[in-house]
């Protein structure tokens, strides 16, 4: 029986043993692709180090992924709808323990108009991801101020986020040592709103990018995690035109031993902060 | 290093070695062994007969256990992941009746694979004793007394193993809407029959459009986000439960009281010889009837009396407290583990007992005789029997090309295909005519 001990000792102290030989190698190929790499060479670097634990590889793949569609990536978008104007030309009011049914299953048409928004600039390819849909009437109490122009079809909120592959550059996070993801988050323009538009939905993407790009630069790499646009109502004014407010948030590979999460995000606003007062410079002259 | 030195070593050595019991060498041997051929060949390694890697039966033992230990636990999970595939309990004495009746066309897109909940099969004929009472298996009997009694003791012509799941025709009728029952008249006996749950399998499916629309949107994010949840397939839950009733009692006309705690309950009432039937109330969710002709019948939905159940709500008198609660007894299992201090089973068995308390009350007064007369009681069943066993055997009576009643329902359908026809039929109509729009193509960069 004594016998046992032996053994679960001599596992204990070859497990760290083990994972010694296995990080130094990792190690090694870091250093020596990192020193080709400053010499010049042109290399294939994997996207991924080769050895990372489980949760480490899918956040990297959710992040990096250069050829696949993730969850990773997403814009996130709302539109309000009266549910009478999903129905087609003729179709019957479906009963309202039905309409919630109705409204979800015909909510994803109306967000592949925003995938092709994104087409070209923020994605190479889009898709939808997760999907609801809820149908509010005015007998709620909480949303009788916007519902109350739809008292008996209702008012639909249709709620979709998109996956794409990014058209951007995204660096490389394979190059990093000691890499760790890291994230950060803003809300564009200073919490300013856009018109809810086209054209205002082309600016935040066009601000998201610009952001990323600035983080690539800093960091060496930068992934879009999120563009998440609120629609916002003007409380006094139904009738005034709906706006739109964006926060992003970005993933980037840091050393880890060089940075922390709060020096991403510290760059980040200090990115932020140099390109409001440029535009706001800019807008003065 | 010299001649005499390297003898005084080696004798040495081979002092040790005899000391040393074990027949295994020290490592650093081989090495000093090469400068010193003219000694004699050093014991082999593995000494014939020996037990090869040092492995003291204990330890092999333990290592053994560990083994099954992780196998067991591996099998465990397949068997857990392959929904119950590997399974081998009750293989041989399943009966044939859960077994899917007809295959369901595979539907044109994936999106509209709606899967049907079937009962798990189980051993026919059994009851076990389960934290609320007994739980009988299909062709086991419900008694007043408690008594071992199968369905052949009592009816001819019950096939445990013949697929009997659809009436004729369903009628429906509404419930009642006050919260009272036909008052029994003088001479007449009250029987009940009070369960958890009925057990019997039927393929009568009693649902409404927001159950449908519900399963639909679970079923649809489970299809287009995570096809291996379980969740795919949902489709909505109301298959009625069929319960044979036997009711031998000749003590005078018998009104029938027939209760279910929960699920939808389907009643098929048989009449013995000599026996008459004066009434017969129904407490339950959707209840279902085939009575014997000429019975008139009525029927209570809990559902539609706003009963509190909240815990301890059964302790503040209720206006209408009908959800059928049976008094808990010493044999259940919830009442034993109560006994011992288990806090889960003492809240489950006090409002049992609180619940049958303001059950009896309301009962008491709207029949007049308190529900522990005439009572026969389960967790489970698919069979009861109201009376004596009878001294002749009574013709059992088979669902198929019966009209059956039942309150009043959104939808009520007959046959597992036509409740996955439902569900697809709906899921196609919300979507606008193709579900193929629920998944809309990827796009991509025209180049």
């Amino acid at each position: 029986m004594r016998g046992i001990f032996g053994v679960i000792v001599f596992i204990l102290m070859a497990l760290p043993l083990a994972w010694f030989y296995v990080a130094m190698y990792w190690g090694f190929t870091i250093t020596k692709d990192i020193a080709a790499f400053q010499s010049g060479e042109t290399l294939e670097l994997p996207i991924m180090p080769p050895v990372k634990w489980l949760e480490g590889r899918r956040q990297v793949k959710d992040a990096f992924s250069p050829d696949e569609i993730t969850r990773g990536r997403s814009v996130s978008y709302s539109i309000e709808v009266p549910f009478a104007d999903m129905l087609q030309d003729g179709e019957a009011m479906p009963d309202r323990a039905l309409a919630e049914l109705y409204a979800t299953l015909r909510t994803p048409a109306y967000f592949m108009p925003i995938c092709d928004e994104i087409l070209g600039t923020l994605a190479e390819a889009c898709e939808l991801g997760s999907f609801k849909a809820d149908v509010r009437y005015p007998e709620d109490r909480r949303h009788w101020s916007t519902t109350m122009e739809h008292p008996e079809t209702g008012l639909a909120i249709l709620t979709a986020s998109l996956n794409y592959l990014p058209a951007y550059p995204m660096g490389n996070p394979g190059i990093v040592p000691n890499g760790e993801i890291e994230a950060a988050r803003v809300e564009l323009f200073d919490g300013k709103q856009v018109p809810n538009t086209v054209e205002g939905r082309a600016e935040i993407y066009a601000e998201a990018l610009a952001l990323c790009t600035a983080m690539r630069e800093a960091f060496g790499n930068c992934s879009l995690r999120s563009v998440s646009m609120e629609p916002r109502r003007a409380k006094r004014d139904p009738d005034a035109e709906p706006h739109l407010t964006a926060t992003v948030a970005f993933r980037v590979m840091v050393d880890k031993t060089k940075y922390r999460r709060a020096a991403v995000q510290a760059a980040l606003d200090e990115i932020v902060a140099t390109r409001l007062a440029s535009t706001a410079t800019g807008s003065d002259g | 290093m010299d001649e005499q030195q390297k003898r005084v070593f080696a004798e040495r050595l081979e002092r040790i070695q005899a000391q040393k019991a074990d027949p295994v060498p020290a490592p650093e041997m081989p090495e000093i062994v090469q400068g010193l051929n003219e000694l004699p060949p050093l014991p082999p390694v593995n000494p014939p007969g020996g037990n090869g890697g040092g492995f003291g039966p204990i330890r092999t033992l333990l290592i053994l256990v560990i083994l099954l230990a992780m196998g067991g636990f591996g099998a465990f999970y397949a068997s857990e992941m392959s929904d119950g595939a590997l399974d081998l309990t009750d293989v041989q004495s399943v009966t044939p009746i859960e077994t899917p009746a007809q295959a369901v066309q595979e539907p044109p897109n994936p999106l509209l694979a709606f899967a049907v909940d079937r009962p798990e099969a189980r051993s026919p004929g059994q009851r076990t004793a389960t934290d609320r009472g007994w739980e009988h298996t299909l062709g086991s009997v419900a008694t007043p007394d408690g008594a071992q009694v199968q369905v052949a003791d009592i009816a001819s012509g019950f096939d445990p193993s013949r697929l009997d799941s659809r009436p004729a025709r369903i009628e429906t009728f509404q419930p009642n809407e006050n919260c009272t029952l036909r008052r029994p008249r003088d001479g007449e006996v009250v029987r009940n029959v009070r369960l958890g749950a009925g057990t019997g399998f039927t393929e009568v499916h009693a649902v409404s459009d927001a159950g449908i629309a519900d399963a639909i949107l679970t079923h649809s994010q489970a299809a287009l986000f995570s096809p291996k949840s379980h969740e795919f397939g949902r489709t909505a839950k109301g298959r009625m439960n069929r319960v044979d009733v036997f009711v031998t009692d000749t003590s005078g006309p018998v009104y029938l009281v027939l209760q279910a705690l929960s699920g939808n309950t389907l009643w098929n009432v048989h009449r013995g010889q000599g026996v008459q039937i004066a009434h017969i109330a129904m407490i339950g969710n959707t209840s279902g009837i085939i009575a014997p002709n000429g019975v008139a019948f009525e029927a209570l939905r809990i559902a539609d009396f706003g009963i509190n159940f909240d815990f301890e709500a059964h302790d503040v008198a209720q206006p209408c407290m009908i959800a059928p609660y049976r008094l808990p007894k010493d044999f259940w299992e919830g009442q034993k583990k109560a006994a011992k201090g288990n806090a889960l089973f003492e809240n489950q068995m006090f409002t049992f007992n609180s619940g049958h308390r303001a059950f009896s009350a309301w009962y008491t007064e709207v029949l007049g005789v308190d529900p522990e007369t005439g009572l026969t009681e389960a967790e489970g069943a698919a069979h009861a029997l109201v009376g004596p066993v009878p001294p002749g055997l009574l013709g059992f009576r088979p669902l198929a090309g019966q009209t059956i009643h039942v309150t009043e329902a959104e939808r009520l359908l007959i046959g597992d295909d036509a409740l996955i026809e439902a569900h697809q039929a709906l899921m196609i109509a919300a979507a606008g005519g193709d579900v193929a729009a629920i998944q809309p193509e990827t796009r991509r960069v025209q180049r």
